[in-house]
């Protein structure tokens, strides 16, 4: 550990994947409830063409890819919203548009093959200072955001007619998250790439679902194992030199396959010793 | 019935495709005082054709300017091209991997096909080299980065332009004379600075620059392969941090174009500054309004590599 922050760059990209892995899952709750995981897949595609955009324009790619996902969240919601398309197909629509416009201004540019590869599976190595300034100004809005309406999506996620019929906000507080989850994602993208954004979102909160027993649990502990797989990641990959953005998500899927597996066990272990019925791992969603 | 129907069809086809390909291997002989038409693959094979040919050829490059050219492969505009061309150069040793499909096809034909790189002295990939993952049976294509290998394919390049169009033959040698004694002039060059050269060892982004390493007795290393693959994973990329830091590295090389967020990522972390070492594959487009050369990148070339290994 102590020879991993020896280096500038590999402690700049262990900052920068303990922010995504904290962001990731406490955004991605709300979406794993509000059945909606795939949306984090649809908004990094979205930010690629971003990134693209911004190599054939000659921009800072930041803030182009970063208004890019802003642009395609809001486009996203509305599409939902408006009820004319199915949820899950406006995020079709809206993946594959934007990875076909990236896979064409990609080709614009020269060299841009082997930056494609950087976007697609993130770029950890090369995380500069100013980077790390953005992700963490990034970090901070949304977890202010959730945590400050945190209330108000949790009810939304469980019955958003009724949220409506209650006063709330329901329109703004969706654009709003929807603004959020891009932030999310746009972190994100440079820890673990397009590809892999979604794992990120989804597979620590699955595993979280398995032992927590109240909402409130399983938001902390998504957000601690996300800490925890994408540090582990990071550090493993340090040692074994594989990719560092695959590293960590195999670390995530393996955390669930253990939490399934001791689940399991101890279910059977207690139905086994009293006889009773089991009890529902998953009563609380 | 159907039955029939789908065996009419593929007499149909097959009678198509004969007489395509017997419309394909109809060539033309060029009139006289009409250029020869001259396809080449990488810049520095489309500059010397240029540069043997004068006013007497048409050179098509076929890479357009600006793209990756280790994942370039021809569309339907560029086998039109080809199929004027009454000669074709590719570089071989695994640059073009589409070339040698075509290369039968325009043989075939009646077009001279030269492979430029075949029996020069190439280096195998994967050879000691840091960074780089081993490719069995393999070899750098990057040979023209060499300008003793340069004069041979310059040769190479004329002895083609004289065998499709053997009125201007004489022509064809003496300026390829003319243009080699420039490159062993620019070889000379090459070796005087290199003497003076304090350290050995450049870091540069892509292990492109092999031979000209093995020609001035300078060491390569590199954060992505051969064939411009790819980011490093940790372990790869401490080792060079590592190694820049020991050595006391001064100037991480990349090339032109977008892919240089590695370097300058390394560059900053062992406090170096990045400067452009040219590979030569293509040109941007910047590059080719500026009437860049082979010659006149590889002189940028020696300045900077000057610049980073002398002192």
């Amino acid at each position: 550990m102590r020879d991993i922050l020896a280096y500038d760059f590999l402690a700049r990209a262990l900052a920068a994947s303990l922010l995504a892995g904290a962001l990731c899952p406490a955004a991605g709750v709300y979406l794993v409830l509000r059945r909606l995981a795939f949306l984090a897949d649809a908004l990094a595609h979205v930010s690629l063409a971003g990134s693209g955009l911004g190599l054939v324009l000659g921009l800072p790619p930041s803030p182009c890819t970063f208004s890019f996902v802003l642009l395609g969240a809001l486009v996203v919601e509305r599409l939902r919203a408006a009820g004319r398309v199915f949820g899950e197909a406006a995020l079709v629509l809206v993946m594959s548009t934007s990875l076909a416009l990236a896979l064409v201004l990609f080709g614009l540019v020269r060299g841009a093959g082997q930056e494609l590869g950087s976007y697609l599976f993130g770029s950890l190595l090369t995380v500069a200072p100013g980077d790390l300034k953005a992700m963490l100004a990034a970090a901070t809005l949304v977890a202010a955001f959730l945590l400050f309406f945190a209330k108000e999506l949790y009810f939304i996620s469980f019955d958003e007619e009724c949220a409506r019929a209650a006063g709330l906000p329901v329109g703004r507080l969706n654009a709003a998250f929807m603004l959020a989850v891009a932030l999310a994602v746009f972190v994100a993208m440079k820890v673990i790439g397009a590809l892999l954004v979604s794992a990120l979102m989804v597979v620590p909160v699955l595993t979280a679902q398995l032992l927590a027993g109240s909402f409130r649990q399983l938001f902390w502990l998504s957000l601690a194992l996300g800490v925890a797989v994408s540090g582990g990641g990071l550090v493993l990959s340090c040692y074994l030199g594989t990719a560092p953005g695959g590293t960590i998500v195999l670390v995530a899927a393996a955390a669930f396959v253990l939490a399934q597996a001791g689940t399991a066990g101890a279910r059977a272990l207690r139905g086994f010793g009293q006889g009773a019925a089991p009890r529902g791992a998953r009563r609380a969603i | 019935m159907r039955g029939t129907v789908w065996v009419a069809a593929l007499f149909l086809a097959a009678v198509l495709l004969l007489a395509f390909a017997s419309g394909c291997r109809a060539q033309k002989p060029a009139p006289a005082g009409e250029k020869l038409v001259v396809a080449a693959t990488v810049f520095p094979l489309y500059d010397f054709a240029r540069q043997v040919g004068g006013e007497h050829v048409e050179v098509i490059g076929l890479l357009p300017p600006g793209v990756e050219a280790h994942h370039w492969e021809p569309g339907p505009q560029d086998a039109l091209n080809l199929r004027r061309a009454r000669v074709f150069i590719y570089n071989g040793a695994g640059m073009e991997p589409w070339a040698e499909k075509y290369a039968g096809n325009l043989a075939a034909g009646g077009a001279v096909v030269v492979e430029a790189s075949r029996g020069l002295d190439l280096l195998p990939v994967g050879e000691g080299e840091d960074g780089d993952h081993a490719h069995p049976g393999s070899f750098d294509p990057h040979a023209w980065l060499d300008p003793v290998l340069a004069c041979e394919m310059v040769r190479r390049v004329a002895e083609a332009l004289a065998a499709a169009d053997p009125e201007r033959a004489a022509a064809y040698r003496q300026r390829a004379a003319d243009y080699t004694a420039q490159l062993e002039q620019l070889d000379r060059e090459f070796r005087e600075r290199s003497r003076k050269f304090a350290r050995r060892e450049f870091v540069t982004s892509h292990a492109a620059f092999g031979y000209l390493a093995r020609r001035y007795g300078l060491r390569q290393l590199s954060l992505a392969g051969v064939y411009a693959e790819g980011e490093p994973d940790p372990v790869t990329f401490r080792r060079l941090v590592d190694f820049c830091r020991r050595e006391g590295i001064k100037y991480v090389f990349y090339e032109p174009g977008a892919g240089s967020r590695m370097a300058e990522a390394l560059a900053r972390e062992v406090g170096a500054r990045t400067l452009v070492l040219h590979p030569l594959e293509t040109l941007t487009p910047q590059e080719m309004a500026r009437g860049e050369t082979y010659l006149s990148l590889m002189r940028q070339n020696m300045a900077n590599l000057s610049l980073a290994l002398e002192e």
